[in-house]
């Protein structure tokens, strides 16, 4: 079964072709790993997918259902969570009530939705900030209160979009085994943007490769980063001969 | 603690009448501050949680003062059948205004332009709209003492009304703050986009603030034209569009105690400035109410909410110990 099915999406912004009529699919259970230099076309993708952004041509297609075209919450609502490149923090708001807000998604009855906020907060190591506000909070704080509201969601598929970029390797390492208990204790899909290598190639059970909107690579860990056009396109070269 | 904060408001609110003395004027004068203030109460909803800086109190306000004010005057129709009428007509124009605009993704000075140029446009539609306005005041008929048909030759009558409309507008905003709803308005405001990812249809909750609110707005523009005997398209007034915004903003945005506190306080100075100086040079109690509200601004920028809410936790746990 797919969790997520592209067919032949293509976005250009003016002249720029941020996504030409990428394919690919992500079966349930897997953990993705989606990659590609910068400007690639990978946050767009991410756009696409979750409403935010409506591509020129092509499907996107949820658990069997076309949705294309579908709005941001409705697309939550079909069981997609995710988190953004730039935090979207809300700052005016405690940590608790923050994830209170995922949890309300699946959760009508109040006292059903806190204790299903305060397992996503304690899963994810940010219960002790609970009452502080997000304002207080430094970015690594953020990126898992982040996480924290969109497992409050119950997601079934969850994208993560540079979840690791600016954390220490130690963090690296916590957020590794955090998105592989997620992925075995509750059997989220995972879709994830990753620069950090060490993260992708660590956890990932297939690897796709975007270069200017394009996918040029697809395979497992292993494969991917011994391709050459992969190579060729982290060092910044064109294809040559 | 709170049952005794609450029974100190109520009956505060129950003594007024009697602290100014039962004198007719000054009951018109904290009947109008408190109409005004559940106005400010009623736009935390779409403004302080939903984060929209609405500017449209002035249309609803008028609304609720010609469409009640009609009902009376031409049908012989209760008040209070006219507050409910005009709520729902009022409530009916909101979505009309707000579902294009939430669903265009009109914002900050965009949407507070579109939502004061309602008033505006409301305004002149009823003064060339001279089967139900027009140019010149209608009059309400006159009754020594009619509750039923919500009309009293003395002011006490509607100050009471007013008083238990500010008390449950009050009751109904802290509800909602407290519920899901409220949690989802403030998420919106916080971050859209955050928000929509989470689940939460922004549009739909901003349309449902927008309705409360105005259907609110629109109740005490009928108590009004009951209040004064008569309406004009005049109530349709930008004014008390700047006024609602700016005393729930110096309040305190959000905050449940601030708002409503400042603008009793504010109003009655306002009120106070205007009897004393108002004739002295025309408009000088504006101007200096101007300066009163940008001197709080420039040394508390988040409004006197945060300080209100810190005084309110201190001050039962003093007594109590
Ligand atoms: N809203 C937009 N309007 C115009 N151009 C855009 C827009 N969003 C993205 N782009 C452009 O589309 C291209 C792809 O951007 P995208 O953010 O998807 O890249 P990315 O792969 O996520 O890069 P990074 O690794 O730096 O995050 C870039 O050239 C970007 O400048
Ligand atoms: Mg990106």
């Amino acid at each position: 079964m797919d969790a997520l099915v592209l067919e032949g999406i293509s976005k250009n912004f003016g002249a720029l072709a941020a996504l030409t009529n990428v394919n690919m699919r992500v079966q349930v259970g897997e953990v993705v790993g989606l990659i590609g230099p910068n400007g690639a076309g990978k946050t767009t993708l991410f756009n696409i997918v979750t409403g935010f952004t409506k591509p020129d041509r092509g499907r996107v297609k949820l658990f069997g259902e076309d949705v294309t075209g579908l709005q941001p919450h409705q697309i939550a609502a079909r069981g997609v969570a995710r988190t953004f490149q730039i935090v979207k923090p809300f700052f005016g708001m405690t940590v608790y009530e923050t994830v209170l807000v995922g949890a309300y998604l699946r959760e009508k009855d109040e006292d059903n939705a806190r204790q299903r906020a305060e397992v996503a907060m304690k899963l994810t190591g940010v219960y002790h900030l609970r009452n502080r506000y997000a304002r207080e909070l430094n970015t690594p704080q953020l990126k898992l209160v982040e996480l924290a509201r969109s497992l409050a969601t119950q997601p079934k598929l969850l994208m993560l979009d540079e979840i690791v970029a600016g954390l220490t390797p130690a963090e690296v390492d916590a957020m590794t085994a955090l998105v592989k208990r997620i992925r075995d204790e509750m059997g989220v899909t995972v879709l994830l943007v990753e620069h950090v290598m060490r993260f992708v190639m660590n956890i990932s059970d297939r690897v796709v490769v975007l270069n200017y909107g394009e996918v040029i690579a697809e395979g497992s860990p292993s494969e991917v980063s011994s391709n050459l056009k992969v190579i060729e396109a982290y060092l910044g070269g064109k294809s040559g001969s | 603690m709170k049952t005794y904060s609450a029974l100190g408001a109520a009956i505060a609110l129950a003594a007024v009448p009697f602290l100014v003395g039962l004198n007719e004027y000054y009951l018109f004068l904290v009947t109008l501050i408190l109409l005004y203030t559940t106005i400010v109460v009623a736009w935390q909803l779409i403004g302080g949680y939903g984060g929209q800086l609405d500017l449209g109190a002035g249309a609803y306000h008028g609304l609720g003062a010609v469409v009640t004010g009609f009902l009376m005057v031409n049908y012989g129709v209760s008040g209070w059948v006219g507050l409910l009428v005009s709520g729902a007509a009022a409530a009916g124009v909101a979505f009309l205004i707000g579902y294009p605009s939430f669903r265009l993704g009109l914002k900050e000075v965009w949407y507070a332009l579109s939502s004061l140029a309602l008033v505006l446009i409301l305004q002149k539609i009823f003064l060339l709209w001279t089967d139900v306005a027009g140019p010149l005041e209608r009059y309400i008929p006159y009754a020594e003492f009619d509750p039923v048909f919500m009309r009293a030759g003395t002011k006490i009558f509607y100050y009471y009304i007013t008083a238990a409309l500010l008390a449950s507008t009050f009751l109904i905003v802290s509800r909602i703050r407290r519920s899901k709803t409220g949690l989802y308005l403030i998420s919106i405001r916080e971050n859209e986009e955050a928000a929509e990812m989470l689940g939460v249809d922004v549009r739909r909750y901003k349309l449902q603030a927008l309705m409360i609110y105005s259907f609110i707005a629109a109740v005490t523009g009928g108590i009004y034209a009951s209040m004064v005997g008569f309406y004009h398209p005049t109530l349709f007034d930008s004014w008390i569009s700047i006024q609602t915004a700016t005393l729930a903003i110096v309040g305190g945005l959000g905050h449940l105690l601030g708002p409503p506190i400042v603008s009793i306080i504010l109003l009655t100075v306002q009120e106070y400035l205007r009897i004393t100086l108002g004739a002295v040079i025309i408009g000088l109690h504006q101007v200096i109410f101007g300066i009163i509200l940008v001197v709080i601004i420039m040394f508390k920028p988040d409004g006197l909410g945060p300080l209100i809410d810190s005084l309110a936790r201190r001050f039962p746990a003093s007594v109590r110990r």
